[in-house]
Protein backbone atom coordinates (compact mmCIF):
# COMPACT_ATOMS: atom_id res chain seq x y z
CA UNK A 1 0.00 0.00 0.00
CA UNK A 2 1.56 3.51 -0.72
CA UNK A 3 -0.21 6.31 0.70
CA UNK A 4 0.99 9.64 -1.07
CA UNK A 5 1.52 12.38 1.72
CA UNK A 6 2.63 15.67 -0.38
CA UNK A 7 3.54 16.65 -3.89
CA UNK A 8 6.33 19.10 -5.34
CA UNK A 9 4.00 20.96 -7.18
CA UNK A 10 4.97 24.93 -7.59
CA UNK A 11 1.09 26.16 -7.63
CA UNK A 12 0.92 29.76 -8.06
CA UNK A 13 -2.84 29.92 -7.22
CA UNK A 14 -3.93 28.83 -3.57
CA UNK A 15 -6.43 25.99 -3.76
CA UNK A 16 -9.32 27.26 -2.10
CA UNK A 17 -11.84 25.22 -4.27
CA UNK A 18 -10.25 21.82 -3.03
CA UNK A 19 -9.77 23.03 0.86
CA UNK A 20 -13.62 23.95 0.42
CA UNK A 21 -14.45 20.34 -0.73
CA UNK A 22 -12.66 19.17 1.81
CA UNK A 23 -14.43 21.03 4.43
CA UNK A 24 -17.24 20.20 2.84
CA UNK A 25 -17.11 16.46 2.98
CA UNK A 26 -16.01 17.25 6.96
CA UNK A 27 -19.11 18.88 7.76
CA UNK A 28 -21.17 16.65 6.23
CA UNK A 29 -19.73 13.36 7.88
CA UNK A 30 -19.69 15.06 11.22
CA UNK A 31 -22.65 16.86 11.55
CA UNK A 32 -24.96 15.85 8.63
CA UNK A 33 -24.47 12.61 8.44
CA UNK A 34 -26.84 10.38 11.02
CA UNK A 35 -24.69 9.99 14.55
CA UNK A 36 -24.20 6.07 13.44
CA UNK A 37 -21.33 6.58 11.02
CA UNK A 38 -18.99 8.10 14.16
CA UNK A 39 -20.02 6.73 17.59
CA UNK A 40 -22.85 3.39 17.87
CA UNK A 41 -24.14 3.08 21.38
CA UNK A 42 -23.03 0.84 23.48
CA UNK A 43 -26.78 -0.33 24.02
CA UNK A 44 -27.76 -2.93 21.67
CA UNK A 45 -31.39 -1.20 21.19
CA UNK A 46 -30.33 1.85 20.33
CA UNK A 47 -27.39 0.38 18.32
CA UNK A 48 -29.84 -1.55 15.84
CA UNK A 49 -31.73 1.53 15.73
CA UNK A 50 -28.88 3.53 14.77
CA UNK A 51 -27.57 1.34 12.07
CA UNK A 52 -31.09 1.31 10.52
CA UNK A 53 -31.12 5.03 10.17
CA UNK A 54 -27.58 5.02 8.88
CA UNK A 55 -28.72 2.19 6.25
CA UNK A 56 -31.86 4.60 5.02
CA UNK A 57 -29.28 7.83 4.99
CA UNK A 58 -27.18 5.74 2.56
CA UNK A 59 -29.82 4.56 0.30
CA UNK A 60 -31.47 8.17 0.53
CA UNK A 61 -28.29 10.12 -0.52
CA UNK A 62 -25.85 7.30 -2.42
CA UNK A 63 -26.20 5.73 -5.58
CA UNK A 64 -27.82 2.64 -6.65
CA UNK A 65 -26.94 1.48 -9.44
CA UNK A 66 -30.40 -0.13 -9.98
CA UNK A 67 -31.70 3.26 -9.64
CA UNK A 68 -29.27 5.22 -12.38
CA UNK A 69 -30.07 2.68 -15.04
CA UNK A 70 -33.76 2.57 -14.48
CA UNK A 71 -33.75 6.35 -13.92
CA UNK A 72 -36.21 5.65 -10.89
CA UNK A 73 -36.24 5.39 -7.12
CA UNK A 74 -36.88 1.78 -5.66
CA UNK A 75 -39.37 2.95 -3.71
CA UNK A 76 -41.71 2.69 -7.16
CA UNK A 77 -40.32 -0.97 -6.99
CA UNK A 78 -37.64 -1.64 -9.74
CA UNK A 79 -36.74 -4.98 -11.25
CA UNK A 80 -33.21 -5.10 -10.41
CA UNK A 81 -31.57 -8.68 -12.54
CA UNK A 82 -34.25 -11.05 -11.35
CA UNK A 83 -36.45 -9.55 -8.85
CA UNK A 84 -38.39 -6.65 -8.09
CA UNK A 85 -37.02 -4.20 -5.77
CA UNK A 86 -39.05 -1.97 -3.37
CA UNK A 87 -36.97 0.42 -0.91
CA UNK A 88 -39.59 2.62 1.10
CA UNK A 89 -36.47 4.61 2.04
CA UNK A 90 -35.84 6.11 -1.04
CA UNK A 91 -39.07 7.47 -1.75
CA UNK A 92 -38.70 11.38 -2.91
CA UNK A 93 -35.63 10.89 -3.95
CA UNK A 94 -34.29 12.25 -7.20
CA UNK A 95 -31.78 9.94 -9.33
CA UNK A 96 -29.61 12.24 -10.85
CA UNK A 97 -29.14 14.45 -8.01
CA UNK A 98 -28.07 11.28 -5.75
CA UNK A 99 -25.35 11.30 -8.38
CA UNK A 100 -24.14 14.25 -6.78
CA UNK A 101 -24.90 14.26 -3.18
CA UNK A 102 -23.38 10.61 -2.84
CA UNK A 103 -19.98 12.59 -3.73
CA UNK A 104 -20.30 13.99 -0.19
CA UNK A 105 -21.55 10.83 1.91
CA UNK A 106 -19.23 8.35 3.50
CA UNK A 107 -19.17 5.31 4.83
CA UNK A 108 -16.86 6.00 8.01
CA UNK A 109 -13.83 7.67 9.20
CA UNK A 110 -11.28 6.37 7.79
CA UNK A 111 -13.15 6.31 4.31
CA UNK A 112 -13.29 9.51 4.70
CA UNK A 113 -9.99 10.52 5.66
CA UNK A 114 -8.26 8.37 3.24
CA UNK A 115 -10.20 10.11 0.36
CA UNK A 116 -9.63 13.64 1.78
CA UNK A 117 -5.92 12.83 2.07
CA UNK A 118 -5.77 11.78 -1.67
CA UNK A 119 -7.73 14.96 -2.53
CA UNK A 120 -5.95 17.20 -0.78
CA UNK A 121 -1.97 15.92 -2.37
CA UNK A 122 -3.87 16.17 -6.13
CA UNK A 123 -6.29 18.36 -6.19
CA UNK A 124 -3.72 21.41 -5.93
CA UNK A 125 -2.04 21.02 -9.22
CA UNK A 126 -5.19 20.58 -10.82
CA UNK A 127 -6.90 23.39 -9.21
CA UNK A 128 -4.17 25.06 -10.56
CA UNK A 129 -4.14 24.51 -14.32
CA UNK A 130 -8.22 24.30 -14.36
CA UNK A 131 -8.86 27.55 -12.08
CA UNK A 132 -11.47 27.39 -9.15
CA UNK A 133 -15.05 27.30 -11.28
CA UNK A 134 -13.38 24.81 -13.66
CA UNK A 135 -11.86 22.72 -11.38
CA UNK A 136 -15.38 22.46 -9.33
CA UNK A 137 -17.54 21.72 -12.31
CA UNK A 138 -14.67 19.17 -13.28
CA UNK A 139 -14.84 18.01 -10.13
CA UNK A 140 -18.48 17.29 -9.41
CA UNK A 141 -18.34 16.34 -13.07
CA UNK A 142 -16.42 13.09 -12.40
CA UNK A 143 -18.29 12.42 -9.23
CA UNK A 144 -21.05 11.97 -11.40
CA UNK A 145 -19.86 10.30 -14.61
CA UNK A 146 -17.92 7.74 -12.14
CA UNK A 147 -21.43 6.71 -10.32
CA UNK A 148 -22.71 6.16 -13.97
CA UNK A 149 -19.82 4.03 -14.66
CA UNK A 150 -20.30 2.38 -12.12
CA UNK A 151 -23.96 1.79 -12.34
CA UNK A 152 -23.30 0.96 -16.10
CA UNK A 153 -20.98 -1.90 -14.81
CA UNK A 154 -23.28 -3.43 -12.11
CA UNK A 155 -26.92 -2.92 -13.19
CA UNK A 156 -28.66 -5.11 -10.94
CA UNK A 157 -27.16 -3.70 -7.75
CA UNK A 158 -29.34 -2.60 -5.44
CA UNK A 159 -26.39 -1.80 -2.55
CA UNK A 160 -26.18 1.97 -2.01
CA UNK A 161 -22.44 3.47 -3.03
CA UNK A 162 -21.20 6.27 -1.63
CA UNK A 163 -17.92 8.33 -1.15
CA UNK A 164 -15.92 10.95 -2.98
CA UNK A 165 -13.75 8.24 -4.57
CA UNK A 166 -14.91 8.58 -7.79
CA UNK A 167 -14.81 12.78 -7.94
CA UNK A 168 -11.16 12.33 -7.07
CA UNK A 169 -10.36 9.20 -8.89
CA UNK A 170 -10.79 12.16 -11.83
CA UNK A 171 -8.52 14.15 -10.41
CA UNK A 172 -6.13 11.66 -9.88
CA UNK A 173 -6.54 10.83 -13.80
CA UNK A 174 -5.99 14.63 -14.59
CA UNK A 175 -3.20 14.96 -12.51
CA UNK A 176 -1.54 11.65 -14.23
CA UNK A 177 -1.98 13.30 -17.55
CA UNK A 178 -0.98 16.88 -15.93
CA UNK A 179 2.41 16.10 -14.56
CA UNK A 180 3.10 12.66 -14.75
CA UNK A 181 6.78 12.79 -13.47
CA UNK A 182 5.90 15.26 -10.52
CA UNK A 183 7.52 13.36 -7.47
CA UNK A 184 4.84 12.23 -4.63
CA UNK A 185 6.09 11.90 -0.98
CA UNK A 186 5.10 8.22 -0.41
CA UNK A 187 4.61 6.50 2.75
CA UNK A 188 4.97 2.48 1.43
CA UNK A 189 3.58 0.09 3.61
CA UNK A 190 6.12 -3.03 3.78
CA UNK A 191 6.96 -5.36 7.43
CA UNK A 192 7.30 -1.58 8.10
CA UNK A 193 6.99 2.03 6.47
CA UNK A 194 9.20 3.82 4.06
CA UNK A 195 9.10 7.14 3.07
CA UNK A 196 10.39 7.32 -0.26
CA UNK A 197 9.53 10.15 -3.45
CA UNK A 198 7.28 8.53 -6.52
CA UNK A 199 6.90 9.47 -9.32
CA UNK A 200 3.48 10.52 -9.77
CA UNK A 201 3.00 7.81 -12.94
CA UNK A 202 3.90 5.28 -11.12
CA UNK A 203 1.92 5.58 -7.79
CA UNK A 204 -1.43 6.43 -10.01
CA UNK A 205 -0.58 3.95 -12.60
CA UNK A 206 -0.56 1.21 -10.21
CA UNK A 207 -3.62 2.70 -8.80
CA UNK A 208 -5.53 1.80 -11.83
CA UNK A 209 -3.91 -1.48 -12.39
CA UNK A 210 -4.43 -2.70 -8.66
CA UNK A 211 -7.95 -1.21 -9.20
CA UNK A 212 -8.43 -4.56 -11.49
CA UNK A 213 -6.80 -6.96 -9.26
CA UNK A 214 -8.51 -6.02 -6.00
CA UNK A 215 -9.95 -9.41 -4.24
CA UNK A 216 -13.80 -8.97 -5.14
CA UNK A 217 -15.25 -10.07 -1.49
CA UNK A 218 -14.23 -6.00 -0.58
CA UNK A 219 -16.90 -3.46 -0.85
CA UNK A 220 -14.92 -1.09 -3.03
CA UNK A 221 -16.74 0.25 -6.30
CA UNK A 222 -13.47 0.08 -8.04
CA UNK A 223 -15.64 0.39 -11.01
CA UNK A 224 -16.38 4.10 -10.04
CA UNK A 225 -12.09 4.78 -9.62
CA UNK A 226 -11.76 2.97 -12.98
CA UNK A 227 -13.86 5.29 -15.30
CA UNK A 228 -13.22 8.24 -12.65
CA UNK A 229 -9.69 7.89 -13.97
CA UNK A 230 -10.61 7.84 -17.68
CA UNK A 231 -12.93 10.74 -17.38
CA UNK A 232 -9.93 13.09 -15.61
CA UNK A 233 -7.34 11.75 -18.36
CA UNK A 234 -9.81 12.14 -21.13
CA UNK A 235 -10.75 15.96 -19.27
CA UNK A 236 -7.27 17.09 -18.75
CA UNK A 237 -5.92 15.67 -22.11
CA UNK A 238 -8.22 17.48 -23.86
CA UNK A 239 -7.60 21.15 -22.02
CA UNK A 240 -4.16 20.28 -22.84
CA UNK A 241 -4.43 19.98 -26.49
CA UNK A 242 -6.67 23.23 -26.75
CA UNK A 243 -4.50 25.42 -24.96
CA UNK A 244 -1.37 23.47 -26.97
CA UNK A 245 -3.43 24.70 -30.13
CA UNK A 246 -4.22 28.26 -28.73
CA UNK A 247 -0.85 28.74 -27.92
CA UNK A 248 0.35 27.45 -31.77
CA UNK A 249 -1.94 29.52 -33.54
CA UNK A 250 -0.58 32.85 -31.64
CA UNK A 251 2.55 34.61 -33.55
CA UNK A 252 5.56 33.98 -31.40
CA UNK A 253 7.57 36.83 -31.90
CA UNK A 254 5.67 40.51 -31.14
CA UNK A 255 6.13 42.71 -33.95
CA UNK A 256 8.39 45.52 -32.63
CA UNK A 257 6.64 48.66 -31.76
CA UNK A 258 2.90 47.27 -31.49
CA UNK A 259 1.04 46.86 -28.30
CA UNK A 260 0.87 43.72 -27.19
CA UNK A 261 -0.81 42.90 -24.05
CA UNK A 262 1.54 40.08 -23.46
CA UNK B 1 31.98 39.97 3.28
CA UNK B 2 30.12 37.84 5.37
CA UNK B 3 28.91 40.17 8.29
CA UNK B 4 28.06 38.05 11.59
CA UNK B 5 24.19 38.11 12.02
CA UNK B 6 22.48 37.07 15.43
CA UNK B 7 23.45 38.34 18.75
CA UNK B 8 23.86 35.79 21.20
CA UNK B 9 20.50 37.46 22.79
CA UNK B 10 18.59 37.07 19.65
CA UNK B 11 17.56 34.09 17.53
CA UNK B 12 15.99 31.04 18.51
CA UNK B 13 13.92 31.16 21.87
CA UNK B 14 15.33 29.18 24.88
CA UNK B 15 13.55 25.40 25.59
CA UNK B 16 12.34 27.30 29.08
CA UNK B 17 10.25 30.17 27.14
CA UNK B 18 9.23 27.93 24.82
CA UNK B 19 7.72 25.87 26.87
CA UNK B 20 6.25 28.64 29.12
CA UNK B 21 4.68 30.19 25.96
CA UNK B 22 3.27 26.61 24.67
CA UNK B 23 1.62 26.35 28.55
CA UNK B 24 0.18 29.97 29.11
CA UNK B 25 -1.32 29.11 25.43
CA UNK B 26 -2.97 26.38 26.83
CA UNK B 27 -4.95 28.00 29.01
CA UNK B 28 -7.76 29.10 26.48
CA UNK B 29 -6.89 26.28 23.84
CA UNK B 30 -7.83 23.72 26.59
CA UNK B 31 -10.84 25.93 27.96
CA UNK B 32 -12.33 26.02 24.71
CA UNK B 33 -11.53 22.73 24.14
CA UNK B 34 -13.60 21.22 27.45
CA UNK B 35 -16.48 23.91 26.59
CA UNK B 36 -17.02 22.44 23.45
CA UNK B 37 -16.59 19.16 24.67
CA UNK B 38 -19.58 19.99 27.05
CA UNK B 39 -21.82 21.25 24.83
CA UNK B 40 -21.17 18.94 22.01
CA UNK B 41 -21.78 16.01 24.66
CA UNK B 42 -25.50 16.02 24.58
CA UNK B 43 -25.14 15.47 20.32
CA UNK B 44 -23.76 12.14 20.84
CA UNK B 45 -21.43 13.28 17.84
CA UNK B 46 -17.83 12.79 19.57
CA UNK B 47 -15.65 13.56 16.52
CA UNK B 48 -17.64 16.49 15.75
CA UNK B 49 -16.56 18.34 19.19
CA UNK B 50 -13.06 17.24 18.28
CA UNK B 51 -13.01 18.66 14.98
CA UNK B 52 -14.36 21.70 16.47
CA UNK B 53 -12.19 21.87 19.50
CA UNK B 54 -9.47 21.84 16.60
CA UNK B 55 -10.72 24.32 14.66
CA UNK B 56 -10.75 26.50 18.03
CA UNK B 57 -7.24 26.09 18.37
CA UNK B 58 -6.61 26.51 14.43
CA UNK B 59 -8.38 30.03 14.95
CA UNK B 60 -6.65 31.20 17.94
CA UNK B 61 -3.38 30.57 16.48
CA UNK B 62 -3.77 32.16 13.16
CA UNK B 63 -5.57 35.30 13.91
CA UNK B 64 -3.03 35.78 16.86
CA UNK B 65 0.19 34.79 14.79
CA UNK B 66 -1.55 37.33 12.08
CA UNK B 67 -2.53 39.72 14.31
CA UNK B 68 0.50 40.21 16.16
CA UNK B 69 3.14 38.49 14.93
CA UNK B 70 3.06 35.76 18.11
CA UNK B 71 0.55 33.88 19.96
CA UNK B 72 0.09 35.62 23.15
CA UNK B 73 1.56 32.91 25.44
CA UNK B 74 4.82 33.57 22.93
CA UNK B 75 4.24 37.48 23.37
CA UNK B 76 4.37 37.02 27.12
CA UNK B 77 7.42 35.17 27.27
CA UNK B 78 9.32 37.67 24.88
CA UNK B 79 9.28 35.54 21.65
CA UNK B 80 7.86 35.72 18.25
CA UNK B 81 7.34 33.83 14.95
CA UNK B 82 9.98 34.79 12.05
CA UNK B 83 9.12 33.93 8.72
CA UNK B 84 12.38 32.89 6.86
CA UNK B 85 13.47 35.27 4.65
CA UNK B 86 10.76 37.34 5.23
CA UNK B 87 9.97 41.08 7.35
CA UNK B 88 6.87 41.40 9.40
CA UNK B 89 4.33 39.14 10.33
CA UNK B 90 4.09 36.01 9.29
CA UNK B 91 2.07 35.11 6.03
CA UNK B 92 -1.76 33.37 5.96
CA UNK B 93 -0.55 30.62 4.32
CA UNK B 94 1.95 29.94 7.22
CA UNK B 95 0.22 30.66 10.06
CA UNK B 96 -2.11 28.13 8.72
CA UNK B 97 0.16 25.97 8.38
CA UNK B 98 1.53 26.19 12.18
CA UNK B 99 -1.45 25.99 13.46
CA UNK B 100 -2.65 22.87 11.63
CA UNK B 101 -0.01 20.81 13.56
CA UNK B 102 -1.53 22.32 16.99
CA UNK B 103 -4.73 21.69 15.51
CA UNK B 104 -3.91 18.02 14.89
CA UNK B 105 -2.65 17.36 18.39
CA UNK B 106 -6.02 18.86 19.79
CA UNK B 107 -8.10 16.73 17.31
CA UNK B 108 -6.04 13.70 17.91
CA UNK B 109 -5.94 14.19 21.70
CA UNK B 110 -9.29 15.17 21.90
CA UNK B 111 -10.80 12.33 21.10
CA UNK B 112 -11.27 10.93 24.76
CA UNK B 113 -7.58 11.79 25.86
CA UNK B 114 -5.86 14.36 28.11
CA UNK B 115 -5.81 17.47 25.35
CA UNK B 116 -2.60 18.73 27.12
CA UNK B 117 -0.70 15.80 27.35
CA UNK B 118 -1.40 15.34 23.13
CA UNK B 119 -0.25 18.44 22.91
CA UNK B 120 2.88 19.40 25.03
CA UNK B 121 4.22 15.87 23.95
CA UNK B 122 3.54 16.44 20.73
CA UNK B 123 4.97 20.11 19.98
CA UNK B 124 7.75 19.03 22.89
CA UNK B 125 9.20 16.51 21.33
CA UNK B 126 8.99 18.42 17.49
CA UNK B 127 10.72 21.66 18.84
CA UNK B 128 13.35 20.21 20.83
CA UNK B 129 14.30 17.76 18.06
CA UNK B 130 17.34 20.63 16.67
CA UNK B 131 19.00 23.39 18.44
CA UNK B 132 17.07 25.70 16.16
CA UNK B 133 13.98 24.75 17.91
CA UNK B 134 11.93 24.41 15.21
CA UNK B 135 9.08 21.83 15.18
CA UNK B 136 7.41 20.24 12.68
CA UNK B 137 4.62 23.03 12.73
CA UNK B 138 7.71 25.89 12.13
CA UNK B 139 8.87 23.10 8.59
CA UNK B 140 6.36 22.83 7.47
CA UNK B 141 5.50 26.89 7.25
CA UNK B 142 8.82 27.68 6.96
CA UNK B 143 8.92 29.72 9.99
CA UNK B 144 11.69 30.39 12.94
CA UNK B 145 10.17 30.99 16.54
CA UNK B 146 12.92 33.59 17.64
CA UNK B 147 13.22 36.53 20.60
CA UNK B 148 11.36 39.66 20.24
CA UNK B 149 14.55 41.99 20.15
CA UNK B 150 16.03 39.73 16.87
CA UNK B 151 15.97 42.11 13.83
CA UNK B 152 14.08 40.75 11.08
CA UNK B 153 13.94 38.99 8.45
CA UNK B 154 15.99 36.46 9.63
CA UNK B 155 17.31 33.72 6.74
CA UNK B 156 18.16 29.93 7.19
CA UNK B 157 21.70 30.76 6.83
CA UNK B 158 21.49 33.22 10.19
CA UNK B 159 19.93 30.46 11.74
CA UNK B 160 22.38 27.93 10.57
CA UNK B 161 25.42 30.25 11.96
CA UNK B 162 23.09 30.90 14.98
CA UNK B 163 23.40 26.70 15.71
CA UNK B 164 27.06 26.49 14.81
CA UNK B 165 27.58 29.12 17.69
CA UNK B 166 25.19 27.14 19.66
CA UNK B 167 26.23 24.03 18.93
CA UNK B 168 29.85 24.31 18.68
CA UNK B 169 30.87 21.04 17.68
CA UNK B 170 33.82 20.05 18.71
CA UNK B 171 37.22 20.53 16.56
CA UNK B 172 38.53 17.42 16.61
CA UNK B 173 41.95 16.79 14.56
CA UNK B 174 39.94 15.48 11.91
CA UNK B 175 37.61 18.28 11.32
CA UNK B 176 34.83 19.76 12.93
CA UNK B 177 32.00 17.27 14.02
CA UNK B 178 28.77 17.60 12.24
CA UNK B 179 25.86 18.86 13.43
CA UNK B 180 22.55 16.79 14.26
CA UNK B 181 20.53 19.56 11.30
CA UNK B 182 23.30 18.50 9.27
CA UNK B 183 23.71 14.54 9.32
CA UNK B 184 19.42 14.38 9.57
CA UNK B 185 19.35 16.76 6.01
CA UNK B 186 21.93 14.13 4.50
CA UNK B 187 20.41 11.22 5.47
CA UNK B 188 16.90 12.28 4.56
CA UNK B 189 18.62 13.04 1.40
CA UNK B 190 20.25 9.76 1.33
CA UNK B 191 17.40 8.17 -1.04
CA UNK B 192 16.85 11.29 -3.49
CA UNK B 193 17.98 9.98 -6.70
CA UNK B 194 18.40 6.30 -5.93
CA UNK B 195 15.66 4.83 -8.49
CA UNK B 196 16.93 1.14 -7.98
CA UNK B 197 16.58 1.67 -4.19
CA UNK B 198 13.22 3.38 -4.58
CA UNK B 199 11.81 0.69 -7.25
CA UNK B 200 12.78 -1.47 -5.07
CA UNK B 201 10.75 -0.10 -1.80
CA UNK B 202 8.10 -0.55 -4.11
CA UNK B 203 8.27 -3.99 -4.90
CA UNK B 204 8.03 -5.01 -1.75
CA UNK B 205 5.01 -2.68 -0.80
CA UNK B 206 3.28 -4.45 -3.98
CA UNK B 207 3.92 -8.22 -2.44
CA UNK B 208 2.77 -6.87 0.83
CA UNK B 209 -0.44 -6.34 -1.04
CA UNK B 210 -0.98 -8.94 -2.74
CA UNK B 211 0.21 -11.78 -0.44
CA UNK B 212 -1.45 -12.40 3.05
CA UNK B 213 0.82 -10.87 5.36
CA UNK B 214 1.25 -14.44 6.85
CA UNK B 215 4.98 -14.49 9.69
CA UNK B 216 6.99 -15.60 6.87
CA UNK B 217 6.34 -13.35 4.18
CA UNK B 218 6.26 -10.34 6.57
CA UNK B 219 10.09 -11.78 7.76
CA UNK B 220 10.87 -12.23 4.31
CA UNK B 221 9.92 -8.14 3.10
CA UNK B 222 11.81 -7.08 6.43
CA UNK B 223 14.87 -9.21 4.68
CA UNK B 224 13.82 -7.40 1.45
CA UNK B 225 14.74 -4.35 2.97
CA UNK B 226 17.68 -5.01 5.60
CA UNK B 227 19.94 -6.65 3.18
CA UNK B 228 20.16 -4.13 0.21
CA UNK B 229 20.30 -1.30 2.75
CA UNK B 230 23.35 -2.94 5.36
CA UNK B 231 25.02 -4.13 1.95
CA UNK B 232 24.54 -0.72 0.05
CA UNK B 233 25.87 1.35 3.25
CA UNK B 234 28.70 -0.37 4.41
CA UNK B 235 29.61 -0.63 0.82
CA UNK B 236 29.73 3.01 0.35
CA UNK B 237 31.09 4.26 4.02
CA UNK B 238 34.09 1.75 4.19
CA UNK B 239 34.71 2.56 0.31
CA UNK B 240 34.02 6.75 0.51
CA UNK B 241 33.44 7.98 3.63
CA UNK B 242 29.77 8.22 2.88
CA UNK B 243 27.16 8.19 0.21
CA UNK B 244 26.27 10.52 -2.16
CA UNK B 245 24.28 13.11 0.06
CA UNK B 246 26.90 12.76 3.04
CA UNK B 247 29.77 14.44 0.58
CA UNK B 248 26.85 16.60 -1.29
CA UNK B 249 25.99 18.07 2.21
CA UNK B 250 29.89 18.07 2.65
CA UNK B 251 30.09 15.16 5.57
CA UNK B 252 32.19 12.18 5.72
CA UNK B 253 32.27 9.19 8.09
CA UNK B 254 35.63 8.86 9.65
CA UNK B 255 37.27 5.90 12.40
CA UNK B 256 37.47 8.00 15.33
CA UNK B 257 41.39 6.21 15.47
CA UNK B 258 42.53 7.08 11.63
CA UNK B 259 40.29 9.78 10.49
CA UNK B 260 39.93 7.54 7.00
CA UNK B 261 37.03 5.71 6.31
CA UNK B 262 36.10 2.69 8.61
CA UNK B 263 37.01 -0.43 7.74
CA UNK B 264 34.26 -3.02 6.17
CA UNK B 265 33.89 -4.56 9.92
CA UNK B 266 33.08 -1.28 11.47
CA UNK B 267 30.79 -0.24 8.61
CA UNK B 268 28.96 -3.61 8.49
CA UNK B 269 28.49 -2.97 12.22
CA UNK B 270 27.41 0.56 11.86
CA UNK B 271 25.07 -0.10 9.00
CA UNK B 272 23.30 -2.91 11.28
CA UNK B 273 23.05 -0.99 14.21
CA UNK B 274 21.42 2.13 11.93
CA UNK B 275 18.99 -0.59 9.43
CA UNK B 276 17.86 -1.37 12.65
CA UNK B 277 17.02 2.47 14.12
CA UNK B 278 15.34 3.49 10.80
CA UNK B 279 13.18 0.24 9.99
CA UNK B 280 10.90 0.91 13.43
CA UNK B 281 9.42 4.11 12.78
CA UNK B 282 9.41 4.72 16.66
CA UNK B 283 13.25 4.65 16.91
CA UNK B 284 13.65 7.29 14.50
CA UNK B 285 13.25 10.48 16.93
CA UNK B 286 15.27 8.03 19.45
CA UNK B 287 18.56 8.08 16.89
CA UNK B 288 17.57 12.01 16.48
CA UNK B 289 17.97 12.62 20.49
CA UNK B 290 20.81 10.33 21.00
CA UNK B 291 22.90 11.96 18.71
CA UNK B 292 21.46 15.45 20.10
CA UNK B 293 22.54 14.50 23.72
CA UNK B 294 25.52 13.41 22.75
CA UNK B 295 28.41 15.70 23.05
CA UNK B 296 30.28 14.25 19.99
CA UNK B 297 26.95 13.93 17.82
CA UNK B 298 27.53 10.13 17.67
CA UNK B 299 24.61 8.01 17.52
CA UNK B 300 24.29 4.47 18.63
CA UNK B 301 25.58 3.21 15.42
CA UNK B 302 28.75 5.53 15.25
CA UNK B 303 29.39 3.98 18.78
CA UNK B 304 29.13 0.32 17.70
CA UNK B 305 31.21 1.11 14.43
CA UNK B 306 33.88 3.57 16.35
CA UNK B 307 33.27 6.01 13.71
CA UNK B 308 32.02 9.89 13.56
CA UNK B 309 30.93 12.17 11.25
CA UNK B 310 32.83 15.44 10.69
CA UNK B 311 32.24 17.93 8.24
CA UNK B 312 34.30 18.97 5.41
CA UNK B 313 32.79 22.45 4.92
CA UNK B 314 35.56 25.59 4.80
CA UNK B 315 34.73 27.25 8.21
CA UNK B 316 32.09 29.41 8.68
CA UNK B 317 33.94 33.38 8.76
CA UNK B 318 34.04 34.61 12.53
CA UNK B 319 32.05 33.92 15.35
CA UNK B 320 28.95 35.82 15.93
CA UNK B 321 29.33 39.55 17.30
CA UNK B 322 29.42 38.49 21.42
CA UNK B 323 28.83 41.24 24.44
CA UNK B 324 31.65 43.02 23.79
CA UNK B 325 31.57 43.18 27.62
CA UNK B 326 32.80 39.21 27.29
CA UNK B 327 35.57 37.93 25.92
CA UNK B 328 34.53 36.21 23.08
CA UNK B 329 35.01 32.33 22.90
CA UNK B 330 37.89 31.25 20.31
CA UNK B 331 36.13 28.71 17.84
Amino acid sequence: MAIPLRDDADVQRTPYVTYALILANLVVFLFLQPVAFQWPSDSVVTRHHQEREAEHFVERWGTISCEVVHLRPLSEGVTCGKERITRRATSGKSVLVSLVTSTFVHGGLLHLLGNMLFLWVFGGAVENRLGHGGYLLFYLAGGVVSGVGYALATPSQTQAAVGASGAIAAVMGAYFVLRPRGRILSAIYTSSIQVVYLPAFVLLGLFFVSQFFLPSDELVAWEAHVSGMVFGAVVMAGVLLVSRRRRRAEPAVTPVGSLSDR
Amino acid sequence: MFAPALRWHEGPGSAARRVGARLIDLVPELTAAIVIAVLMAPTGRPYAGAFLAGIAALGYEIVTTRAFGATPGKLACGLRVAQLAAPGRPSWAAATRRGLVVAACFVFGGVGYLVALAVAIGLATSAFMSTQRRGVNDRLAGTVVVTRVTPLPVTAEDIDGWVRWVDRPPLTRWGRLATLEERRRARAARIDGAPLLVAWILLSGLVAIFFDSSWVILVLLALAWFVPFIVDETWRVAKRGGSRSHHAHHLLVVDVRTGRPPGTVRSLARAVILSLFLYVPVLIPVLALWIAVSDTSRGPHDRAGGTAVVSTEPAAAGPLVADPNLVPVPY
